[in-house]
């Protein structure tokens, strides 16, 4: 009895964990087409109506970038004490001051600060396109587009692609910027032995070319990732307004698992490189 | 490139939900609209009247059967095609005409001409203004679509699909009865089908439109009866449709 019990629970998880395996490549599959869908829109498509079109992407950029500058600058400010407070606490206790530059390198620029500033894009721009392009779906704005001959990538996805992955760009940018300066104000405020003069040495020496590159690649992206997730939950399927609450909270896990994702391929990228 | 005689065909057409469901609506329609047709398509609500609108206006694709527009298979038409014959196609949804709640009054109407035509700001505005006072509505120029009512609001829709000539108009239950506004619209559309320009109504109410109309059908159990012009309406006394659609 016992035995027949654990059989059926093992099928029954083997079945469960087969089927969100095969749902979860699914999901890639779809997003992966949107994702090229766009793309090719994006290439096609990129100065037509640019009078109407080009406007929106900046709307998208003020809106995702601009209004959010406030709040990366205060994350920013803390991360540069947090982090050096953290550091150079420990460092000194080994006498190991002069790598400061490079584990603010190492953990702010390459890691923390673009995937930090893409879930505060995330969370601010994200869901609220989401619930924008699902109000639109679920009132049938986007049939009115068609129906106006506008092809709606164009109209409402290839707007926020491009704003999101500038916003997401420039503000990861800012936050890095604001982290190094507020981390040496705080050594400097503290009287740790790391010169003005010291750490900027430290910080360009552990800077490579190829840093500059990925971090550009890696925070457009994740502004990439979150723009044609959102609008992929938003746009792809119908929708009623009742279920646009639930797909927005799906949008947001799923663009969190997409940009860890490629965090992973680009740390593997830091690697090789 | 001569214009066929009919400028949307269907044939043997089956109509679904235009969200994708499986269950046909509407099956074997056969109707031919050429340009200054007026035609009424009656109904009783949650038929696929409006499906069917879609579905002729090439907003929707055909379960079954071959839609035409202009001379042309729509399903074999290329993506570019498509969107050139629906800038000649207008549609106008019911229940405020679905404005777009992110742009005013005037840049809803403006966004086709914005979009598709390379023209001057002080051309656009000229022609929103002018179709603005045609509905009655430029004291609501810069008003957001919200703030209007939905009567109100389906005017701006058949504003915003007129705003760029066409060739035929198809309008999803405007006002019914006999009020001032269902006189507007009457009018409105009446003088478009004199324009050479096809014109398709959906309603539940033959009465308004017995006098403008030239062509009468009904969607009733699953099918596109064609019943021809006002006098064969009146004439048809004994009826079934007659239960659920008013004619006086």
């Amino acid at each position: 009895m016992i035995l027949e019990q654990t059989k059926s629970v093992w099928k029954m998880y083997r079945e469960q964990t087969g089927n969100r395996v095969v749902l979860f490549f699914e999901r890639l599959h779809q997003i992966g087409a949107f994702a090229i869908i766009t793309g090719v829109v994006t290439f096609r498509k990129f100065n037509v109506a640019r009078r109407v079109v080009h406007p929106l992407i900046f709307h998208q950029i003020l809106r995702s970038g601009v209004h959010l500058f406030g709040m990366v600058a205060f994350i920013g400010i803390a991360l540069g004490l947090v982090i050096i407070g953290q550091t150079v606490t420990l460092l000194s206790q080994v006498g190991a001051t002069e790598y400061v530059g490079v584990v603010m390198v190492t953990v702010v620029m390459r890691e923390l600060g673009p995937l930090l500033t893409a879930v505060l894009v995330l969370a601010r721009a994200g869901t609220a396109n989401m619930v924008e392009l699902g109000m639109s779906r679920a009132l049938g704005e986007v049939e009115v587009l068609e129906s106006l001959g506008i092809d709606p990538i164009h109209y409402l996805v290839m707007p926020r692609v491009i704003g999101l992955a500038l916003a997401v760009f420039c503000l990861a940018t800012y936050l890095v910027g604001m982290t190094f300066i507020s981390g040496w104000l705080f050594a400097f405020l503290h009287n740790v032995p790391v010169t003005l003069s010291d750490y900027s040495g430290q910080l360009g020496a552990a800077l490579h070319w190829e840093d500059f590159l990925l971090f550009a690649m890696k925070t457009s992206a994740f502004g990439v990732i979150i723009a044609v997730v959102s609008c992929y939950h938003g746009l792809a399927k119908p929708l009623k307004v009742e279920d646009v609450s639930s797909v927005t909270s799906r949008a947001v896990v799923e663009s969190v698992v997409g940009c860890v994702l490629v965090d992973a391929v680009f740390i593997v990228a830091y690697l090789v490189l | 490139m001569m214009e066929p005689e009919w400028i949307i065909e269907l044939d043997h057409v089956a109509v679904a939900h235009a969200e994708g469901g499986e269950q046909r609506l509407v099956e074997d329609v056969c109707w031919r609209i050429a340009r200054g047709d007026c035609w009424v398509v009656g109904g009783p609500t949650g038929v696929g009247k409006t499906s069917l609108l879609e579905t002729a206006a090439g907003l929707n694709r055909a379960a079954d059967g071959t839609v035409r527009m202009f001379g042309r298979v729509l399903a074999e038409a290329t993506e570019k095609e498509q969107i050139e014959w629906k800038q000649w196609i207008g549609f106008v949804f019911e229940n405020g005409g679905r404005l777009l709640r992110h742009l005013s009054v005037a840049e809803n109407v403006a966004l086709p001409l914005r979009y598709h035509r390379a023209m001057k700001e002080d051309e656009v505005d000229a022609i929103v203004t002018q179709w603005l006072e045609r509905a009655r509505l430029n004291d609501h120029a810069h008003a957001m679509p919200s703030r209007l009512s939905p009567r109100f609001q389906q005017r701006i829709a058949l504003a915003r699909a007129l705003v760029t000539p066409k060739a035929a108009v198809f309008v999803d239950n405007p006002p019914e009865g006999r009020s001032r506004d269902t006189i507007w619209w009457r009018d409105q559309l009446a003088a478009l089908a004199s324009q050479n320009c096809a014109v398709i109504v959906s309603t539940n109410d033959f009465s308004a439109w017995l006098d403008t109309a030239t062509r009468f059908a009904i969607v009733e159990n699953g099918k596109f009866t064609v019943l021809g012009n006002s006098n064969d309406v009146r004439a048809a006394a004994d009826a079934s449709w007659r239960d659920y659609i008013m004619v006086n």
